[in-house]
């Protein structure tokens, strides 16, 4: 019995103690979880009188430009810029002036300023995104000190306030970021870099690929485990054609790594660029030779057949059915032809890729 | 030492038991209570209207389909409205012996395909495969019947995307729910998979698909379980993803890197659990490949699903859980204390091993040695009560706790009344439920060290909110 901390007194004077603890801290979180969900009442019900105010004056403001606007309660601001961002975002560039001029109205930009400030990462957040839109030129060199220095989400909406502001300005200043940034995502990244736009982007980011790849080939391992040339290739998708092609050409010539080879064979698509794709066609790396028999299926020519042939018998099957496809999308090749070629193939691996590719072609 | 010397002496393995559950459950939720309010807060710019980037990834949404007819034509529509930029659905009706097929093909316009079919993974054979002339993202396997590990590897076969999804088909994803999953892997380029929210669709009405309007059922099984997915997901799972530890990806809802996958041999066809055995298995392979990578959940990517609502079935499946994990504890033993695994092989491992699969034996033993040591008069009816209520205390908080993270971040439950439901329910179930569960479970844990297999048992699914017929009767397959 002298062990049994069932029994002793002391045990039991704290496991009670602990009890009653436990119970008072239940009671605690369910007021504590009623008041939150009459403070989210509250916040709907405020929200629908926000709504029912500013919705029809903002939508109306698309069409006819207004200033004269009620006054904003302070406390509804974080909520009305919700709301005022979500219809930017929708909208055409056009109409993104008579919604500013509303927020100029209500001074929308310094609120946003002073909301840098708040360390509420929900409330930065939409700041950045309202200065953004605003074009708010004073938030300029705070933004850029975030891009730099931010996390990457913070940093990387920073970076898309600053295209929005002003993309000629922004771009020579963010392209460097991209080759020391990896944790930046490149989805995200490419959503930034179409804000800015094809003309402000082509030729700052063909040179940053092109000196990327120059790099890597000089240093020989990629950054923290991510190949930043292979990006910035993928990047040159949103370029013009006339800066991503000369750029992809020169990478592909500079670069022996084949993710960023295959990355620079997504892109070409003229006919000076068949050399360079014949040239890959049996890659040892098998993400090469499926970006080669794609490029071959864009622009090849008559002659490509007996290259892509061989193809059909890979041992990866995207190179096969990518090497069918682009048999199937030669200028003189029909169903006819195809199914001479299925006949002449031993290797049945060879045959039912041309079959599934045949009956694409046919469902198309 | 006599017999009572002996009974007062295990009473601090039930102590320690106690002691390092406790410890653990409140350590995950203060981990997802810090975790939470930054997430919902970073949220705030994904809920802005955007415009693809052409650079998202694209995804195979695998689903497989057994004696579905009444419930498939309706999953499928609703997947194929999913709000996502890139997607293709793969269906596999696993050797149905209903109409499963047929209501596909006549309602999708199905036509067979001569696909050039890649054997990576290993399935019963195909019977065929269909392509649908209307919607050219959906294609359709029929195969012979293998259960829905082997026939999710058939779908992963024929996906033609780097990410695949895995769902239940009787399941109903929410529209957004695949733009919210895929989040980890564009942020982190080391996911490798990633886990979302299973709600329950009991008591919800379900139109065209998506759930409408949220509500609780009057079924209080049903009830006692909405309150245990959110223990289980608002701070079980969110709580051991910032560590890494995640050691369940649920089979209903799962993204998933397919080379990943592949790279592991896929689902086993014969394990209980297979998917907690793939996780595992993709920690495992990642470790030993020694490439940093992440297993991630998103609180907010939801899948409705509905629940049992009978002693009965839930009897089974709590059995078949339990059996599942001592499988996949076995077969991934060599996870536990690892160089390099983390917390995955130092912490989840040994917490799943000691409190999760043995937690049954020490839960209803320590039920028996209170009621035991107060028979033989070695504790007084007063500690009786005050260790019941101690107990009975912190599982009652812990239960809060995961109503407080809903509320805070997520207001599911549309009305007051719902939220006060919800404590009353986490305040009951201590009072017989959880007791219950703990005997099934010891139960699973007595079949599997006996190598006695359960069966799927029959789960009745009512599916009403599928626009469904009133009852559908489906073996597992």
């Amino acid at each position: 019995m002298d062990f049994s901390f069932g029994s002793d007194p002391g045990t039991l004077r704290i496991v009670g103690f602990v009890t009653a603890f436990d119970f008072a801290l239940t009671l605690l979180l369910l007021v504590l979880v009623l008041l939150m969900r009459c403070a989210l009442l509250r916040r709907r019900r405020r929200r629908t009188r926000l709504l029912t105010v500013w919705q029809p004056i903002l939508v109306k403001a698309v069409e006819n430009p207004t200033s004269d606007v009620p006054r904003l309660a302070r406390r509804d601001l974080p909520e009305f810029l919700l709301l005022w961002n979500h219809l930017h975002e929708s909208l055409l560039d056009e109409s993104k002036n008579n919604l500013n001029q509303i927020a100029n109205a209500l001074s929308i930009g310094s609120s946003a300023l002073r909301m840098l400030h708040r360390r509420n990462l929900r409330r930065r957040l939409v700041a950045i995104a309202t200065l953004g839109q605003l074009g708010e030129r004073a938030a300029w060199d705070e933004l850029l000190s975030i891009t730099e220095r931010g996390k990457a989400r913070v940093s990387l909406a920073a970076a898309r306030a600053l295209v929005m502001i002003d993309a000629p300005k922004a771009v020579p200043q963010l392209i460097p970021l991209l080759l020391t940034r990896t944790d930046w995502p490149p989805s995200r990244v490419a959503a930034m870099l179409q804000v800015a736009g094809a003309e402000a982007i082509s030729s700052p980011i063909a040179d940053a690929a092109i000196k990327s790849a120059r790099e890597e080939k000089l240093d020989g391992k990629p950054k923290a485990g991510v190949n930043i040339p292979a990006r910035m290739v993928r990047y040159l998708e949103l370029a013009y054609n006339e800066s991503a092609l000369p750029a992809s050409r020169t990478i592909a010539r500079l670069s022996s790594d084949p993710e960023v080879l295959a990355a620079c064979l997504r892109l070409l698509e003229s006919a000076e660029d068949l050399p360079i794709i014949r040239e890959n066609i049996g890659h040892e790396d098998w993400r090469v030779r499926v970006q080669a028999a794609s490029a071959l299926g864009r622009i090849g020519e008559d002659e490509d057949e007996q290259r892509l042939v061989p193809l059909l018998s890979d041992t990866e099957w995207w190179v096969r059915y990518r090497g069918a496809q682009a048999l199937s999308r030669l200028p003189s090749i029909d169903q006819a032809r195809l199914k001479t070629i299925q006949a002449g193939q031993a290797d049945p691996f060879a045959r039912d890729i041309l079959t599934q590719v045949m009956a694409e072609v046919e469902l198309r | 030492m006599t017999v009572v010397n002996f009974i007062l002496g295990i009473q601090y393995i039930f102590l320690l038991y106690f002691l390092a559950l406790y410890t653990t459950y409140f350590g995950l939720d203060l981990i997802s209570l810090l975790v939470l309010p930054r997430y919902m807060h970073s949220r705030v710019m994904s809920d802005l209207p955007q415009s693809g980037s052409g650079f998202d990834l694209p995804i195979s949404i695998c689903v497989s389909a057994y004696n579905e007819e009444a419930t498939i034509v309706a999953s499928v529509r609703s997947l194929l409205q999913l709000s996502y930029s890139e997607f293709e659905l793969v269906i596999a009706n696993d050797g149905s012996k209903d109409q499963t097929l047929e209501v596909l093909k006549r309602e999708f316009k199905l036509v067979h395909f001569p696909e050039a079919y890649r054997s990576r993974l290993p399935s019963t054979p195909l019977r065929g495969i269909y392509v649908s002339t209307i919607y050219p993202n959906l294609r359709v396997i029929d195969k012979e019947n293998g259960g829905r590990s082997d026939s999710l590897n058939a779908t992963i076969n024929v996906a033609r995307y780097p990410l695949i999804c895995v769902i239940d088909a009787d399941s109903v994803l929410q529209r957004d729910s695949l733009q919210r999953i895929v989040q980890p892997f564009l942020d982190d380029p080391r996911t490798i998979a990633c886990g979302g929210s299973i709600r329950i669709a009991n008591g919800c009405k379900v139109v065209g698909g998506f759930v409408e309007q949220v509500g609780l059922s009057t079924n209080l099984l049903v009830l006692f379980q909405v309150v245990e997915y959110l223990r289980a997901f608002l701070f079980g799972r969110l709580g051991w993803s910032p560590l890494n530890g995640l050691l369940l990806i649920s089979g209903a809802f799962g993204l998933f890197h397919k080379e990943s996958v592949i790279s592991v041999g896929g689902y086993d066809k014969n394990t209980i659990g297979e998917d907690m055995d793939l996780t595992m298995r993709l920690h495992r392979m990642a470790i030993k490949r020694g490439t940093p990578y992440r297993i991630s959940f998103v609180p907010d990517a939801v899948l409705w699903t509905e629940v049992p609502e009978t002693f009965k079935v839930l009897r089974s499946q709590r059995i078949r859980w339990q059996h599942g994990l001592g499988e996949c504890i076995s077969l991934n033993r060599s996870l536990f204390f690892k160089r390099g695994s983390g917390a995955a092989g130092w912490v989840a491992m040994p917490f799943n091993l000691v409190l999760e699969w043995l937690g049954p034996l020490l839960e209803v033993g320590g039920y028996l040695f209170m009621v035991v040591t107060y028979l033989l008069g070695l504790l007084s009816f007063s500690s009786f009560v005050i260790f019941l209520l101690f107990a009975i205390g912190l599982g009652t908080l812990l239960s809060i706790c995961a109503v407080l993270e809903e509320e805070f971040a997520f207001h599911t439950y549309p009305r007051t009344k719902h939220i006060l439901i919800l404590f009353g329910v986490a305040i009951l179930e201590n009072f017989g439920y959880r007791q219950l569960n703990a005997f099934w479970r010891l139960e699973g844990l007595f079949r599997w060290m006996v190598g006695k297999k359960p069966g799927w048992g029959q789960m009745t699914r009512t599916a009403t909110w599928a626009g469904a017929p009133s009852e559908v009767k489906k073996g597992g397959t």
